[in-house]
């Protein structure tokens, strides 16, 4: 009898918490939920200006699929056999209203189906997800893992030493790497390590003996290596990632080398670490435990939107590297106007863009209670 | 919490430790072990990798570098592949990716290139000329006006999958090509055959196709029935285009005959082996080719795909790559300055133009025309533009087609002079700056450049820039003007370029029709305004000769006419740019572009 009522209670207490934990998590995911609604208006309107764009450049599929010499016959005959001659976004002229070229992309693409490249006849699936993708994948994360590393490590040490030699000179790096143009960076590296040195190769993914060697599995070369118990791949692979990343990487390292110092200075300045200070921590402690945990909800926003950044600097980089992904691709497709493989190709990216930056907005709203999930 | 940032002080020293290890091994390696580090990265590049185990082991661990010589027998398809050969794979640096290997599929020279060393045609080229030479055909004759073409095929070669060649394979692959409605043309899965109207005339049952049928006779013989004369039928056939590809190969792939994931299957000095999109194709060695004396050298290729001639430039001083084509003008002289590279000559065969619209004032009147042609310096332009490398061009025929130019030709040598009297005869002795179209309409005078660069106009813009300034040393003022290739090319079809126009052709076969007639047979009319059915007649019957003496009287008199007439003013005949290493021997290349590589070696 006694031990009823706090039983009860305790029930109730836990019951209630449960229910006030439900209710946090489904406003979470009724937060997160309306972020990922929020993506399809971005996407239809990306699908829009990338069709439109590719139709009002100039220049036709039908010449450089079929040479310059071809006749306009010739020309007419295959933008038939492609639907390049069916109208943009309605039909009124009989037929299927809704057989349209921008219609027929939007439902294709929704439901996965990507179709064919003009030029390679080959479908766009197997082209961007095996082969491209993965490319830019690898070469984008390498550049990340080089841009976090090096800019934070930067930003804390320019910091924790202001207004000396070394954070003036890291600064002033900092700015130039901003502003330096990635592919003038690349073509240097490639004549000073390749050209000059030999210390790396000036382009490819991979030696030709070991392409030649090996079977891909992810088209992760990293991995597959690893994937494969093939560590020379492996090796291989990063010796070849070691100047496009570090390329790629120039713009956001400084980015977030920049950004890491000004939040660590904000941060540093603040009461509770001089008490941190004065309690005694070491001063790694001090930076570290408490500076840089503190300094690093900006810093993550940042990274976030390099993230996005580094795909549209892959296309750069790749250009000057040769580099297989999406980036090379897409300059393809434009130069040969075809149509289906730069849709869908920046569909893609503008795809992984926008979730990527959704999910960095999640987690900070996560990760910080100031937040508010409305 | 703690842990935390204990895993992030790992991961943060773990980067760095990725950061620096590639730096520090290279630098290592390149202190200790220079030339094997170049060999493992650049297949061949240096003396020192003999021993090709070697070459892994230098970048890998010891352990891997075991596995690593064991692996390369296990890939996809490999036969009794010799492993130890990967070093000594021959590296070309190709001017980008194939749209397909299926040779007859595809018109580009990036494409021809590598499926000419995997199938082969009828006939050949003798190397570095334009001379028809047997190949899987032995010998060919015609009937008496050329309508019909016998070829006798060798009976001891088989396809590289092992179908035989024989007739029913050159049948096969001809019906693919030239009939619309044959089983295994897979057009409606998107094969077009775009080269079979340029040479053919248009598909079987077309207006204008000079195909009629191809049969086999027997075994090893195979019948060509053409609807009108071509006695340069066995020039056509030559080209690279017309490659034999495995019936066998092309009925099991369909329409997917060509692309990365199938390749070719031909009776070549090599055989396809992988093409990685967007970056090579590798070929190795066919070790049972039919033809002992002329099998290949090395004991594989890889073509890879470099776009930018720049990077192709530095590629090849890095040692990267062997030997490439379509480089910079301006390549000429570091590579020539370099003591590990060489220039390789070839003879040019082609012919940049400035063509001048007939439809629009002045360019109606002759003498307006003839005075620009002698108010252009085109020895100045091939300094300036070409290094001075290639030759002033005097007619549209290149040097492989001279015996077909006029022997008492009068070309309009550079006299400035001479321009203005010209001018002031046809009442403009002051110059011009406009030009009135057809409706009546004034406007500036163009001079339109292309936006690209070709081997004939390798920088179109300073060309045209010295055109400018020399036309106005006599006083015509031209206002300067390009657009997106795309639509300069269509507009120059639907003859809706109207002043000057700079274009240029590359031959593909030794027929002075694919220079004469393409430029002023009835498709000049649309496109600049030149009528002249007196000379497509004789052009048409110079063509269809069948004694080449008369063949020659007739091309020699339309020279003359054109000479006269000069609805097109030609500039200059420029060779592409070439390049290897020093120690590269056996590559000779072909004005066509379209060589074999299986004579070529590294030398050590």
């Amino acid at each position: 009898m006694v031990g009823e009522t706090p039983r009860s209670t305790r029930s109730q207490s836990y019951l209630g918490r449960l229910y006030g934990a439900l209710l946090v998590l489904g406003r979470v995911l009724a937060y997160i939920l309306r972020r990922f609604i929020a993506i399809i208006p971005v996407l239809l309107g990306i699908s829009l200006l990338v069709f439109l764009l590719l139709r009002t450049i100039p220049g036709d599929f039908a010449i450089v699929a079929l040479g310059e010499r071809s006749t306009p016959e010739q020309r007419a005959a295959l933008r038939h056999q492609y639907k390049l001659d069916r109208p943009w976004f309605i039909d009124l002229e009989g037929g299927n209203i809704f057989d349209t070229q921008y219609v027929n992309f939007i439902a294709n693409f929704v439901q996965g189906d990507f179709g064919e490249s003009l030029k390679t006849k080959r479908a766009i699936s197997t082209e961007l997800l095996k082969e491209r993708f993965p490319a830019t994948l690898e070469l984008s994360f390498f550049a990340l893992l080089i841009a976090v590393g090096v800019g934070v490590t930067t930003g804390v040490l320019a910091a924790t030493r202001r207004g000396s030699w070394l954070d003036a000179g890291s600064m002033l790096l900092a700015l130039i790497g901003v502003s330096i143009p990635i592919f003038w960076l690349g073509l240097m590296m490639q004549y000073l390590f390749g050209v000059k040195l030999h210390w790396f190769d000036l382009s490819q993914r991979l030696s030709n003996e070991m392409l030649r060697s090996f079977e891909p599995i992810t088209g992760v070369y990293t991995l597959d290596g690893i994937l494969r118990g093939r560590l020379d791949v492996t090796w291989d692979a990063i010796k070849h990632l070691v100047m496009p990343s570090i390329a790629l990487a120039t713009v956001p390292m400084a980015v977030i080398a920049r950004m890491t110092r000004s939040a660590m200075l904000e941060v540093l300045s603040q009461d509770f670490i001089r008490t941190a200070r004065s309690k005694g921590l070491t001063e790694s402690t001090t930076i570290v435990r408490h500076g840089l945990r503190n300094a690093l909800i900006p810093v993550i926003t940042v990274i976030g939107l390099q993230m996005g950044l580094l795909l549209g600097g892959a296309v750069l980089t790749e250009s000057v590297f040769s580099w297989p992904g999406i980036g090379t691709w897409l300059l393809e497709g434009i130069k040969s106007r075809d149509y289906p493989v730069v849709q869908t190709g920046v569909m893609f990216v503008a795809l992984v863009f926008v979730v990527i930056n959704t999910l960095v907005d999640i987690s900070y709203a996560l990760f910080d209670p100031r937040i508010q999930h409305r | 919490m703690a842990s935390l940032i204990q895993r992030r002080r790992i991961i943060a020293l773990l980067m760095t430790l990725i950061l620096l290890l590639p730096l520090v091994a290279a630098c290592g390696e390149a202190a200790t072990t220079p030339t094997a580090e170049s060999a493992a990265g650049g297949a061949t590049a240096t003396p020192a990798s003999e021993s090709p185990t070697e070459a892994p082991a230098a970048t890998a661990t010891t352990d891997n570098a075991a596995q690593a010589t064991e692996e390369p027998a296990a890939p996809t398809e490999a036969p009794a592949e010799p492993a130890g050969d990967d070093s000594k794979f021959l590296v070309f640096g190709g001017s980008g990716e194939p749209d397909s290997l299926d040779s007859m599929d595809t018109t580009t020279g990036v494409a021809l290139i590598v499926t000419r060393q995997m199938e082969e045609g009828l006939l050949d080229f003798k190397p570095g000329t334009l001379e028809v030479v047997p190949k899987l055909a032995t010998k060919w004759e015609a009937n008496d006006d050329a309508t019909e073409w016998t070829f006798t095929l060798r009976d001891d070669v088989t396809f590289t999958d092992g179908t035989p060649f024989n007739a029913d394979a050159v049948v096969f692959n001809f019906k693919r090509l030239l009939e619309p409605d044959f089983e295994y043309g897979y057009r409606a899965e998107g094969k077009t055959y775009a080269i079979a109207p340029d040479i053919f005339g248009g598909y079987a049952g077309e207006d204008n196709t000079y195909y009629k049928n191809v049969e086999a006779l027997d075994e090893n013989t195979v019948k060509f029935t053409l609807t009108r004369p071509v006695p340069l039928f066995p020039n056509y056939l030559a080209a690279a285009y017309f490659g034999m590809s495995s019936p066998e190969a092309v009925k099991k792939a369909g329409a997917k005959y060509g692309t990365p994931e199938v390749g070719g299957v031909g009776t070549g000095p090599f055989i396809f082996e992988r093409w990685d999109p967007g970056q090579s194709v590798t070929l190795v060695r066919n070790e049972d080719y039919w033809d002992k004396a002329n099998a290949a050298k090395m004991p594989g290729v890889v073509v890879r795909f470099i776009g930018e001639a720049p990077q192709r430039l530095a590629e090849l001083e890095a040692g990267t790559i062997d030997f490439t084509i379509n480089l910079t003008a301006d390549s000429r002289q570091k590579v020539e300055s370099s003591s590990n590279l060489k220039i390789v000559d070839l003879v040019p065969f082609d012919i940049a133009y400035l063509s001048l619209d007939m439809n629009v004032k002045p360019f109606d009147d002759v003498k307006v025309r003839q005075a620009i042609s002698y108010a252009i310096d085109k020895n100045e332009i091939l300094d300036a533009a070409y290094n001075g490398v290639g030759t002033v061009a005097d007619d549209f025929l290149p040097d492989g087609l001279s015996k077909f130019r006029p022997d008492d030709l009068e070309p309009y040598a550079y006299d400035p002079e001479k321009a203005k009297e010209l001018l002031a005869e046809a009442g403009y002795p002051d110059g011009f700056s406009t030009m009135v179209l057809t409706d009546g309409t004034e406007l500036p005078l163009e001079l339109w450049y292309m936006p690209v660069s070709r081997p004939y106009y390798p920088d179109a813009k300073t060309v045209a820039e010295l055109f400018a300034a020399q036309l106005g040393d006599v006083g015509i003022k031209v206002e300067l003007k390009t657009e997106d290739w795309g639509v300069y090319l269509d507009n120059w079809d639907a003859g809706a370029k109207h002043g000057m126009v700079m274009l240029g052709w590359t031959g593909d076969y030794a027929d002075p029709n694919n220079f004469l007639f393409t430029h002023f047979g009835p498709g000049n009319e649309k496109e600049a305004g030149y009528s002249n059915p007196e000379l497509w007649e004789l052009l048409t019957k110079a063509g269809a000769a069948t004694s080449e003496a008369e063949s020659i009287r007739m091309f020699q008199e339309a020279g003359k006419m054109i000479n006269n007439d000069l609805p097109r003013v030609p500039i200059v005949h420029a060779p592409p740019v070439l390049a290897a290493k020093q120690t590269l021997e056996g590559w000779i290349p072909n004005p066509t572009g379209g060589e074999s590589f299986a004579p070529i070696s590294i030398q050590k």
